[in-house]
């Protein structure tokens, strides 16, 4: 009896650590796994247009909107601000300095658009666009809500890493040195785009849930009451008085999709419905309301939803069309949901990809290996070398990953040689290391030859003293080398360096 | 150098770091969803999860309701100014107008008459100062009229009646005040003259 409950109580504190544990990984995955920064980029692009234009139209009319006596005073607006903490420079400058810092917030904001100096422009363009909203408070509405609420996520993660000046000038300079610049991952681009996703989720719930507070809203009134208003109507529907069912239509359909937008924009197949849906609507407030500021602000929001691979592919169709040379790696080199796909096990291959580091190094190449993997390889439109790892333990696969991870080398783990074969001949690979623990080591001779055949790739073979007898045949395939068992994870990178080019001292640069 | 401190420091910070970005993503969570769930009408909780975030959201330019077009879509606020003159018709204007261009300007001028009513009473005054005296500079006048005009939508029947959106019936006018610089100008100009 004792020991049944004994055995009740560990397997329950297994299945709880096993349960945090879960919510752990998962947190961590929702919140920081790499992602590829192009949408910042493009948000960034889009967001720091409209900043732009936002910060021209004030020039109209500055003095009379941010005048120490204009519109809204300065002296009346920091009595409202009286032991809040809110941040705005323009509280703080009076009327001399007024066009000189105007002049300056528009060049900054124009930098931010292009993607120069990112970092810092990111930041003053937070800065800027919170202070001209706070200074003038009674002239606010949803526009510089939403520009605030991207400009401060946009300062958090890496905008300026894609679809900028600056990816320019790190390729310049990589170039310059002989080096390819390649797609780069960063945590700090998920959170922004995680940051983004809840925000316009709670956007929309609140939005929604706020609208079931008016009966207007139940009655279906309510979007006849918003057409109908003189001052917003752009273009005339009143024609809809006679198709009275629309305007109601359109009233319910629109609270549902606001409050279920935090729900249904996380399954993948509704999530291009709500988007649609979405899209369609701000454009609507944008064409027949005339708030296509606002409008275009939510609908550039939504690009945090898309995916990237799918807007490089359109980059690159976009740079070819206008007759350039695309530089935009149609499928970015290290998307593990490529691959996947076909294998059926989650973790069966994995890319990866560096996590809190900026650069994403490459291993040294030679040009012939290069040539050769090139030409041999189908379908090959990365634009990094990787090495494929192939290890059929899964804590074996994870060591391997974690330490390629944190020593910046770009790779791909597979559980079997089938997967190594498929990874070989998919991608741009600049090595194949096999460890053949719980392998067949006539399959492990094999696969060298297949790869041999294929590509000539080097190959490191990773097996224990009493595994190599079996091995012999190994020696009749090119650029194989074994590496015994136990060995440190660094004598495997060492060699794996000296084996992809033997020029090069194995000192180590890669790792 | 990188071997030597990087594994300690990236130790440290990742054993730090983690949990304290962890948390502030939670909190940060948290406080851009507690601003518009505390507008009115909101429980004592959610009231108090409201000011726990408050001074972090008024930082970071995030303390909104996204309330837009809600509860009840409602008629829309206009005002108008009346600058008087000697021995002729006095200049009226309003705002916004739609010769306002571009649109984005014009949504500004329409939020000025739209959002005013929502502030307290002494600070509706001093706007309100601010707008006559901004009108009688601009025509060079010092004194003003001011009147808030609510603008009602016309609803579907009036419209299947043939009714327009700019029915004057739709207007309502109610007068503000009448504002006179006459004696601040004065003092302006008897300072000057003193220097």
């Amino acid at each position: 009896m004792l020991q049944a409950r004994e055995l009740l109580r560990s397997s329950g504190m297994v299945w709880l650590r096993q349960y945090v544990n879960g919510c752990l990984e998962a947190w961590h995955k929702f919140w920081f796994e790499p992602a590829d920064p192009l949408m910042l980029g493009i948000i960034r692009l889009l967001s720091g247009w409209m900043l732009f234009y936002n910060l021209a139209v004030w020039t109209l009319d500055l003095e009379a909107f941010f005048g120490d006596n204009g519109l809204q005073p300065l002296q009346a607006v920091k009595a409202l601000y009286v032991n809040r903490p809110i941040f705005s420079f323009w509280l703080w400058t009076g009327d001399q300095y007024l066009w000189p810092m105007h002049v300056v917030c528009l060049l900054i904001s124009g930098m931010f658009c292009l993607g120069f100096a990112t970092r810092v422009t990111s930041i003053l363009s937070f800065l800027i666009t919170i202070s001209y909203s706070q200074r003038v408070p009674i002239a606010n509405f949803g526009f510089d809500q939403i520009l605030g609420m991207l400009c401060l996520y946009l300062s958090i993660g890496p905008s300026g890493a894609a679809v900028s000046i600056d990816s320019l000038i790190r390729r310049w300079w990589l170039g310059r040195k002989g080096l390819v610049d390649t797609p780069r991952k960063f945590a700090s681009a998920r959170v922004a785009m995680r940051l983004i996703q809840l925000h316009l989720c709670t956007i929309y719930f609140w939005a929604g849930f706020a609208k079931l507070k008016g009966p207007s809203w139940w009655t279906g009134e309510a979007l006849w009451r918003v057409i109908a208003n003189e001052e917003y109507q752009t273009m005339d529907l009143t024609w809809m008085a006679w198709v009275p069912w629309l305007p109601f239509l359109i009233a319910h359909v629109t609270i549902a999709w606001e409050i279920f937008f935090i729900v249904l924009i996380w399954n993948p197949r509704l999530r291009p419905l709500m988007l649609l849906m979405g899209v369609a609507m701000h454009f609507g407030i944008g064409a027949f309301l005339g708030m296509w500021t606002f409008g275009l602000i939510m609908a550039f929001a939504y690009l945090a939803f898309s995916d990237p691979d799918l807007w490089r592919h359109r980059l690159a169709l976009f740079v070819r069309w206008m007759g350039g040379q695309s530089n935009v790696s149609p499928v970015p080199a290290f998307e593990a949901a490529h691959v996947s796909s076909g294998v059926g096990v989650e973790d069966s291959i994995e890319s990866a990809v560096p996590t809190m580091i900026s650069e994403a190094a490459e291993l040294p190449q030679s040009p012939a290996t290069a040539t050769a993997t090139t030409s041999a390889v189908l379908n090959c439109s990365a634009t990094v070398s990787e090495v494929c790892v192939v290890a059929v333990v899964a804590s074996e696969r994870s060591t391997l990953r974690r330490y390629f991870r944190d020593h910046q080398v770009p790779c791909r783990i597979v559980p079997d040689l089938n997967s190594g074969l498929d990874v070989v001949s998919r991608y741009r690979i600049s090595a194949v290391v096999i460890n053949t623990t719980q392998l067949v080591p006539a399959n492990v001779v094999d696969f060298a030859a297949d790869i041999a055949d294929l590509t000539s790739l080097p190959i490191l073979v990773l097996s224990i003293a009493s595994q190599q007898s079996q091995l012999e045949g190994l020696g009749a395939v090119p650029r194989v080398e074994v590496l015994d068992l136990p060995a440190s994870l660094r004598d495997i990178r060492i060699k794996l360096q000296s084996m992809c080019d033997p020029a090069e001292s194995p000192s180590p640069r890669v790792c | 150098m990188r071997d030597v401190w990087c594994p300690d420091m990236l130790k440290l910070l990742k054993k730090c770091g983690y949990p304290v970005v962890s948390l502030m993503l939670g909190f940060h969570v948290f406080a851009v969803f507690i601003a518009p769930a505390a507008m009115p009408p909101a429980s004592p909780l959610l009231m108090d999860g409201y000011r726990l975030a408050l001074p972090y959201n008024e930082l970071l330019f995030l303390n909104h309701g996204y309330h837009y077009f809600a509860p009840d879509p409602g008629a829309s606020t206009l005002i108008s100014y009346s600058v008087p003159r000697a021995g002729d018709a006095p200049v009226v204007g309003r705002f916004p107008n739609l010769s306002i261009h571009p649109r984005l300007l014009y949504h500004r001028y329409f939020m000025l008459a739209e959002n005013l009513w929502a502030f307290d009473d002494e600070t509706q005054a001093e706007i309100q100062k601010a707008y006559a005296r901004h009108f009688s500079a601009l025509h060079d006048a010092s004194s003003v009229t001011l009147n808030r005009i609510s603008h009602e939508p016309s609803s579907i029947l009036r419209i299947q009646a043939g009714g327009k959106l700019d029915d004057p019936e739709t207007f309502e006018v109610e007068t503000i005040g009448a504002f006179d610089f006459s004696t601040e100008a004065s003092q302006q100009s008897s300072v000057a003259q003193s220097f």
